[in-house]
């Protein structure tokens, strides 16, 4: 076998490995399901961390705790445990990712044009925390929030300043140390 | 033919230029219309000066077919008042005002909120958060002797204690043991607490100047206002029916008016009347911002000319806030902030203190977010032209909810300002003096 012959077949088989290795791999990820936060109280409005810090706890009603201030009913929904393990999808990407986003500078427009019908708003349930019972048109519904319709009465902080925590728990568990 | 089929082109070519045309001159020719210069989305109708202050009763419906069961809310009117020139009351400049270093006077293991002076300029009403618990003592804390009184222990929530002057007693919203928002009276440290009133709509009370009433919101009228006679144990449904969500409440000092409002409207309830009026404070379309203006913490100037209020556009965390100054007598209305951002077209008043001589307000800005920890100064602002000036550049204070962070005596002589580190709770003091 010539020396050319052989580079080319060398060359082959590393192609080879690296697709098995990506292939492997990619089989073999599983996305993370949940992630660890740790949630503060807000100062209200602007959303910055209360100080002295005050770590959310079993029937906290302030600000940040819950979407529900002063609601009793409705204190902060994780009992005791804070830091907290909570799913991604149910909990996370509804109520924590949008109020640390800044998503409500870029939704007022379609709103604007397609203004929603009043819709009855059972109690404790409003569009800024506040218990209503009485729909006003004026209100916009923003999707981190139309959820409460469907999955009463789960109810969760929409509004948390989050310290993620690298978390090793499980395999599907996120890992995360961002900062807030 | 040929020449035919090219002139049938040519013909349908020039059609649908035409068209283009027409539909080019419709889409921009209604652009003017839509637009609305930034001017005008600012306008209010206060400073119209030809209505008068209040509007007046309606006028009876005409008889006729018997209405549906369902009868709509009526309208509120918009807030008008006759524009009168005041003339200017002699007063320092900003620069002749000194403040001393803030000195620690008080410390927790946890938060502790400034509800406000008491009427002898020496004691305050305060709040210290219960460390690991969402229950908070209410206290009178004396800045001289740094004795503390406690009155009583409370749910944490955002509506303030308030003084009862003429009762040296203080009320205050709490959670009861069924959940609901009661109102307790506390009569002093070691005496019973009272709960007059149960099933209250929201935590946020307002007193009377003298003391003697307190006013709040049921769940079974929350549009209705109601007022408790301390003395007398009596309840008096006001004369004035508003929206129903939960207000935040302020008694104008001479007792004739009170400010109720929330993220839906500002109103002004005239008691003797029993008129009620919005108080139109903007509404924006802008890229960042879209939304009506509204009102989240609101103080009278203790001369009552003045409505102070911190505003806002948009839903919860908000993205700025101002001090908005409503002037009752000369009919205008302006928003100010200091020229400090945090981030681009970020910024944050987060507290107000009224000058006893009403012509100047101390106001806590943000100046700097780090980690998620807001940082604020302290600034002077002139009323009269919105200048502010930075007093104690140096300062930074951090803090907790609007509202519960700053408040100037009613001697001029003191100003309580929190200043909490990370892990504990602390009260500044800073004398106030003129040069």
């Amino acid at each position: 076998m010539s020396y050319s012959r052989i580079k080319y077949v060398l060359l082959l088989g590393l192609l080879l490995a690296l697709a098995s290795i990506g292939t492997a791999s990619a089989s073999s990820f599983i996305p993370p399901s949940q992630i660890t936060v740790r949630m503060y109280r807000l100062q209200f409005p602007s959303g910055a961390i209360y100080q002295p810090q005050e770590l959310c706890s079993s029937g906290n009603t302030n600000f940040g705790c819950t979407a529900f201030v002063s609601d009793a009913n409705h204190p902060y929904p994780y009992g005791s445990s804070n830091p907290v393990t909570i799913p991604i999808e149910t909990d996370y990407l509804l109520d924590v990712v949008p109020s640390e986003i800044s998503v409500r500078l870029s939704t007022p427009q379609p709103f604007r044009h397609k203004p929603l019908p009043p819709v009855p708003m059972p109690t404790g349930i409003s569009t800024r925390g506040a218990p209503s019972t009485t729909p006003t048109s004026s209100r916009s519904l923003f999707p981190m929030l139309l959820r409460h319709f469907h999955r009463q009465p789960r109810l969760t902080s929409l509004i948390t300043r989050t310290i993620l925590v690298p978390v090793r728990t499980s395999t599907t568990t996120s890992e995360s140390s961002a900062a807030p | 033919m040929r020449r035919l089929a090219n002139i049938a082109g040519g013909l349908l070519g020039l059609l649908a230029l035409g068209a283009l045309v027409v539909a080019l001159a419709l889409t921009f020719g209604g652009l003017p219309r839509q637009a609305k210069p930034a001017s005008q989305a600012f306008q209010s109708p206060i400073q119209t000066p030809t209505q008068p202050p209040y509007p007046p009763p309606e006028t009876p419906t005409p008889p006729g077919p018997p209405a549906t069961p369902t009868v709509p809310p009526t309208p509120i009117p918009r807030c008008t008042f006759a524009a009168r020139p005041a003339p200017a009351e002699p007063a320092p400049p900003l620069e002749a005002y000194q403040f001393s270093e803030p000195r620690v006077v008080l410390t927790h293991t946890s938060a502790i909120g400034i509800a406000g002076w008491l009427p002898d300029g020496q004691r305050l009403l305060v709040t210290r958060l219960i460390p690991g618990q969402s229950r908070e003592y209410v206290e009178v804390f004396n800045t001289r002797t740094g004795e503390l009184q406690r009155y009583g222990e409370r749910h944490s929530l955002p509506g303030k204690p308030v003084w009862l002057a003429a009762h040296q007693a203080v009320a205050f919203a709490d959670v009861a043991p069924d959940k609901q928002v009661v109102l307790r009276i506390s009569w002093g440290e070691g005496a019973a607490v009272e709960t007059p009133v149960s099933g209250l709509a929201a935590s946020f009370l307002g007193a009377s100047p003298d003391g003697r009433q307190v006013v709040f919101f049921t769940q079974a009228a929350p549009n209705r206002p109601e007022a408790l006679d301390i003395a007398q144990a009596q309840r008096v449904t006001l004369p004035v029916t508003l929206p129903p969500t939960p207000y935040r409440i302020s008694w104008h000092p001479q007792g004739d008016q009170i400010a109720f409002y929330n993220e839906t409207g500002f109103y002004l309830a005239d008691l003797p009347s029993g008129r009620i009026c919005e108080v139109d404070l903007g509404f924006e379309e802008s890229e960042a911002r879209y939304g009506k203006r509204w009102a989240f913490y609101a103080q009278w100037s203790p001369n009552g000319r003045y409505l102070a209020m911190l505003t806002t556009v948009g839903n919860l965390p908000v993205k700025f806030s101002d001090l908005t100054i409503l002037d009752t007598t000369a009919g205008e209305l302006h928003s100010i902030h200091p020229d400090q951002y945090i981030n681009p077209g970020q910024y944050y008043v987060t507290d107000m203190a009224w000058a006893p001589n009403s012509q100047l307000i101390a106001i806590r800005a943000a100046v700097e977010m780090r980690e998620g920890v807001m940082y604020e100064g302290l600034y002077l602002v002139e009323v009269a032209s919105g200048r502010d000036i930075r007093m104690l550049p140096e300062a930074l204070f951090t803090g907790g909810d609007a509202g519960w962070n700053l408040a100037w005596s009613r001697n001029g002589q003191q100003m309580a300002a929190n200043c909490p580190t990370a892990n504990e709770g602390r009260l500044c003091m800073i004398a106030v003096t003129t040069r």
